[in-house]
């Protein structure tokens, strides 16, 4: 912009100058085409003279050596004229450095259209671009803890250190698992071992069932899948039983205390009989 | 003497020849000349049609592309929210 401000400023002089010039060129381009029209009626007026002095004269050679000369110097003129006349012609045709302009300045123009059009497709692509619904996570579902623990971290659109992207993986891994409820998922989730194992296990599933239906608590499911995914090497089992006591202990503080009483129960339970399958 | 007036006739007559054979050498040397300039002129002429030729051409592209600039820039100000930012 600072450049075409400047040739903007710079141009009035330079332009005044060319226009100057061109106004030269074709001034003596005038000229010369005058003086030649003027020579064709001279030399039509020095022939009839020259042929009636040739013929009244007695001297004739005489007259015969002035009009030889004199049509020498006339052609010599002619030749002169006819010169200027093409150089000046000439020059005039084979200056194009005011087209060559003009066609730098349409193509600016054209440039500039081509990156508005530009624009004006990048600005109107969003009004018919098709946006991805989020899913909708519910609290009575519950996602698969460990799963999650073990599942790499290979989102294309998971950038590291931005909360929010974690955000929307949270969301999205959740909403993977949303479709299973608690009970199916430990029934189909444990790993293979005895049957009295499974029996133990699938005791606070019935128990989630029963509560989480009756109240929502969307606090914990997320904080309980934050904390899982935190501890990565531990084994299934483990995470397992730390999960199960964790979510104990977050239910306290939200539920009542006879309810409280009824988990801390079952859970306890359930821990024992764990630790005496591990031993 | 009429052999002197016979040889006076003769170099008269020589004379005579002489000056039509230069003025023949004079005629044919400004013949020539005038010859060569309307070779040049018809050169000339050729050369300058060619050019103002390619100059016409040039002048033909130049104002279709102004045409079009001016159409598209027409398009552009008949649809200003095109080009708004908020739209």
């Amino acid at each position: 912009m600072e450049e075409e401000m400047q040739s903007n400023s710079k141009s009035p002089s330079g332009r005044g100058q060319e226009s100057e010039a061109e106004s030269k060129d074709i001034v003596s381009f005038d000229r010369s085409l005058q003086e030649l029209r003027d020579l064709r009626s001279q030399l039509h007026y020095a022939a009839d003279y020259c042929e009636s002095t040739f013929l009244k004269s007695k001297e004739k050679k005489v007259v015969m050596e002035n009009t030889k000369e004199y049509i020498c110097r006339a052609v010599v003129t002619v030749v002169d004229h006819l010169g200027c006349v093409s150089a000046n012609l000439n020059g005039l045709i084979s200056e194009t450095n005011t087209f060559s302009e003009a066609e730098i300045r349409i193509d600016c123009l054209k440039q500039r259209m081509f990156l508005c059009e530009q624009y004006t497709h990048k600005f109107s692509l969003p009004r018919v671009r098709w946006k991805d619904i989020i899913p909708q996570h519910k609290a009575r579902f519950l996602s698969a803890a460990t799963k999650e623990a073990e599942k790499p971290n290979d989102d294309l659109r998971a950038i590291p250190g931005n909360p929010a992207s974690r955000k929307t993986i949270d969301k999205q891994e959740l909403g993977k698992d949303v479709a299973m409820p608690l009970f199916l998922y430990t029934s189909s989730h444990k790993p293979s071992s005895s049957k009295g194992e499974n029996n133990s296990v699938l005791v606070p599933v019935h128990d989630g069932l029963s509560i989480l239906s009756r109240g929502p608590n969307p606090t914990f499911h997320f904080q309980e899948s934050r904390k899982i995914t935190g501890r990565l090497k531990k084994s299934g089992h483990s995470n397992d039983i730390l999960a199960l006591v964790r979510r104990a202990k977050r239910t306290i503080s939200s539920l009542p205390s006879r309810l409280f009483q009824a988990y801390l129960y079952f859970f306890l339970s359930q821990w024992l009989g764990m630790i005496v399958m591990v031993v | 003497m009429a052999r002197a007036g016979g040889i006076t006739n003769a170099v008269n007559v020589g004379i005579a020849v002489q000056a039509d054979w230069e003025n023949r050498e004079f005629i044919s040397h400004i013949s020539l000349n005038v010859r060569r300039l309307f070779d040049f002129l018809v050169q000339f002429e050729a050369t300058t049609k060619s050019k103002l030729a390619s100059l016409n051409e040039k002048l033909d592209v130049l104002e279709r592309k102004l045409e079009l600039l001016e159409v598209q820039v027409g398009t552009a100000s008949a649809n200003p929210s095109l080009f708004a930012r908020d739209a």
